[in-house]
């Protein structure tokens, strides 16, 4: 008889660097891990510190705090996230963003080195730890083994003092930070085809709106900025002040619900808003976005005007799942047909909150979905559907009607213009013709006498040299005699042919 | 090391505001006589609350930022060291965008080792125009194979090498101590027979420190076999120290280079259940007399050393030695 046997599969702390250099594409994609992480620790205040140079990055938050128990219970095993083990919102009311657990491991790709120091309300005790990425990187062959010939205990080492019954905080400290993130996240380093020189550093919301909206796109901005406004674009922080035409009422509720969150990112000192402002010449049009599928529901809106969207980043769907934004604007509009309205594509931007059920298909990099996922073809056909309708409806708004406005007045100006040109003429005229004339046009210049389609095709009619040659001696044959015809025919084709 | 600096830097105390605006003067003198991207241009030890930052952003020698961030072109000119992680944040959100080296000073320095040195940013962010060495604690001493150290003036002398690297940077020194001291018996005796030996060789100097000291502490000196510092008036010790620090700190460096003028040696606190406190300004100035003539150089420094005492008094008006 077989003997049976069983086991439990483990892996080393390496499978943090292996995890996260294929999850984490950028500074800001690990930045706005972090932050989120105090999001769900139901923090209203973030301060991110950054600058002068990247040195060393702090997030400190004013949220619940861990004890010690918490952390070990966090930190100990990747991918077993207690998060939402008791509950999917937390003691405030905010539905959780954190799910599987590996959040943290974002900072590797940040740091060799992460302190974290946080107390919790009611628990006496201040934890401090230290995580050392770079002894996790190592081969087992290499790692633990200290310069004094002592060795690392374990992947992170803590102490624990005592601390306050009432304060609650957690600031995590990245610490000799890898150069090429300390090269984008100091921002001092301008590269002509990556950056560019605006910086938000140091600037009050309603400056960084101005910014933004002067922006093309992300390159006019040093790699700071980029990342900062980045960050800001994926945590459930609020809009810029005025990032909307103040006539576009129907997206107050959206920026109410960011705000009742009440949650605020400070980065060295700027307080980071959604980098989201919908310019307009007037020429714009808004439409809910409401999707009530059998796996899954969202709203959001449609916003368009007249002309290639600027910030380009906007250009795109961004889909919230928990108020988190998945990855940035998707330019693809969840690959959407490219034939279709390809002009209006670009005058586009949406943005989506599509319910739990849609996170179901986030993939663990947080930026994309899975596209087999039973919600997100749902979600994609209904979302594609809107779209092309929203589309249509754009290409009607704001360019049909439009084209045909400016056609009418066109015509208008044209029966100006002739006017004009008979009255110049009617001097070596009989009073008689000079009256038939005024009354064969005076029909059409009166005010609004031009409007319908039929009506417009008349005045901007354009004649070939040909046709013109042919009208006019069609004229001259039924209004001359026959010599001064001759003559008309002759003087005519001379003009035409030298002129 | 020393740090209860931020207790003291807390108190917003008068003697302690005009000795912030000597720094301020000194700062500003440096940032007028080089051109803005020689950086740091002021290294300091500021404590939680940063009161000297503050002094210069109230003089409006570093800029800010609309949000009150310290303004870019100023982000990488004023370098903090501080090693408390509380004070650190305090510091951080005080002070957006300010430079903090989050390790203790003599770390960061690699202690006073004469083969391991600061490298990298670190030796870049040490070579700053204005080093303000706020210390809060007293002058310890020790004594090595019977040779006297200061671990504090070795720290400098480590500076003044730094700064003496090429391309050489002048700088300025403004270091504060505790007016007290509490040395070893051993150190007791080393220290004294020291200065009574540069009283001894050196006339003016000699003159000057009677000035200083007063007749009966300069006699005293001279006969160290009966005298006992630690028994000294809070008085005394403060004149004592106003006498031996820059003395020790212009003898330390003057072979590698510098020429130190001493440009305020000024005494304060003592009274009223406050901390008695020396401060000194130092000017270390290239002079290439010193690989010839150091003698001359050192000797010239001596000079300057007294030349510019004074004491603070509990409303913090300066009153200058006569």
């Amino acid at each position: 008889m077989a003997e049976p046997f069983n086991g439990e599969i483990t892996v080393a702390s390496r499978i943090v660097d292996y995890l996260s250099s294929g999850l984490y594409n950028s500074p800001a994609a690990c930045l706005k891990e972090l932050v989120n992480n105090s999001y769900d620790a139901d923090a209203k205040r973030v301060d991110v510190f950054v600058k002068p140079d990247a040195a060393r990055i702090v997030v400190a938050d004013d949220g619940v705090g861990m004890s010690q128990q918490e952390f070990v219970q966090h930190f100990d095993r990747i991918s077993e996230s207690h998060k939402r083990d008791a509950s999917q919102t937390t003691a405030a009311g905010r539905l959780k963003i954190g799910k599987i657990g590996i959040g943290f491991i974002a900072a590797n790709e940040l740091c060799d080195v992460m302190e974290i120091e946080s107390t919790k309300k009611g628990v006496p005790e201040l934890i401090r730890v230290e995580v050392n990425f770079r002894e996790m990187r190592l081969d087992v062959s290499e790692r633990r083994k200290r310069d004094d010939d002592t060795w690392v205990k374990g992947d992170y080492e803590g102490t624990v003092e005592k601390a306050g019954r009432d304060e609650h905080y957690t600031q995590v400290t990245l610490k000799e930070i890898r150069p090429n993130a300390r090269g984008i996240l100091e921002g001092a380093t301008l590269r002509p085809h990556v950056s560019g020189s605006s910086s938000i550093y140091g600037l009050r919301p309603e400056n960084v709106r101005k910014l933004v909206a002067a922006a093309d796109d992300w390159g006019d901005f040093d790699e700071y900025s980029q990342a900062m406004l980045q960050v800001g674009l994926n945590v459930p922080v609020r809009y810029l002040p005025q990032w909307r035409p103040a006539s576009l009422n129907a997206l107050a509720e959206f920026e109410e619900e960011v705000e009742a969150l009440g949650f605020s990112v400070f980065v060295d000192g700027s307080d980071l808003r959604k980098p989201v402002v919908l310019q307009s010449d007037g020429r714009q049009l808004l439409r809910p976005i409401q999707i009530d599928g059998d796996h899954v529901s969202a709203r959001g809106y449609f916003y368009a005007r007249h002309g290639v969207l600027r910030p380009q980043w906007l250009n795109g769907v961004l889909v919230r799942i928990r108020n988190a934004a998945v990855g940035d604007y998707d330019g693809t509009f969840l690959n959407f047909k490219t034939s279709e309205q390809t002009l209006f594509q670009r005058w586009t931007t949406c943005e989506i909150w599509a319910d739990d059920r849609l996170e179901e298909a986030l993939n663990i990099d947080r930026r994309t979905l899975r596209i087999t996922h039973p919600a997100y073809i749902e979600f994609q056909e209904a979302f594609h559907d809107q779209l092309s309708e929203f589309l249509r409806a754009s290409r009607d708004a704001l360019h049909k009607q439009p084209a045909a406005k400016r056609r009418v007045e066109e015509a208008r100006r044209e029966v100006g213009r002739l006017s004009e040109a008979i009255e110049r003429e009617s001097s070596s005229l009989s009073p008689l013709a000079r009256r038939e004339l005024r009354a064969a046009i005076k029909r059409r210049s009166e005010p609004n006498a031009i409007s319908s389609p039929a009506e417009v095709r008349a005045v901007l009619r354009k004649f070939t040299v040909t046709e013109m040659y042919e009208v006019a001696l069609e004229v001259a044959r039924d209004s001359l005699s026959a010599s001064q015809y001759e003559r008309f025919a002759a003087a005519l084709a001379k003009r035409l042919i030298d002129d | 090391m020393y740090r209860r600096v931020d207790v003291a830097m807390a108190a917003a105390r008068p003697e302690k505001a005009t000795v912030r605006g000597l720094w301020v003067e000194e700062v500003r003198a440096a940032r007028d006589a080089t051109p803005p991207e020689v950086v740091p241009l002021y290294v300091t030890l500021p404590g939680a609350e940063g009161g000297d930052i503050q002094a210069l952003i109230d003089a409006g020698i570093i800029g800010l930022e609309e949000n009150g961030a310290i303004a870019a072109e100023d982000g990488l000119r004023i370098v903090a060291v501080e090693n408390s992680p509380g004070a650190v944040i305090q510091l951080q959100s005080r002070f957006f965008g300010l430079k903090i080296l989050e390790e203790p000073l003599h770390s960061l320095l690699h202690s006073t080792s004469p083969v391991a040195w600061p490298v990298g940013e670190h030796r870049r962010f040490f070579r700053g125009q204005v080093v303000n060495l706020d210390l809060d604690g007293p002058l310890g001493a020790e004594v090595e194979s019977g040779q006297l150290a200061f671990p504090v003036l070795a720290l400098i002398k480590k500076l003044s090498t730094l700064h003496a690297q090429p391309p050489h940077i002048e700088w300025s020194l403004c270091l504060t101590l505790h007016g007290d001291f509490d040395w070893t018996p051993e150190a007791e005796r080393l220290a004294l027979t020291f200065l009574k030996a540069n009283l001894e060789r050196d006339a003016a100097f000699s003159t000057a420190a009677e000035t200083a000291l007063g007749g009966s502490l300069h006699q005293a000196l001279l006969n160290p076999d009966t005298l006992s510092a630690q028994e000294l008036t809070p008085e005394d010790k403060q004149r004592l120290l106003m006498v031996l620090v820059p003395k020790r700190i212009a003898f330390d460096v003057h072979r590698d280079g510098w020429s130190v003028e001493t440009t305020e040696n000024i005494r304060y606190g003592g009274t009223e259940h406050r901390a008695p406190m020396v401060t000194w300004i130092m000017r270390f100035r290239w002079d290439v007399r010193t690989s010839t003539h150091p003698e001359i150089v050192y000797g010239e420094a001596l000079a300057g050393v007294l030349r510019r005492c004074g004491q603070i008094d509990a409303d913090g008006n300066l009153t200058r030695a006569a």
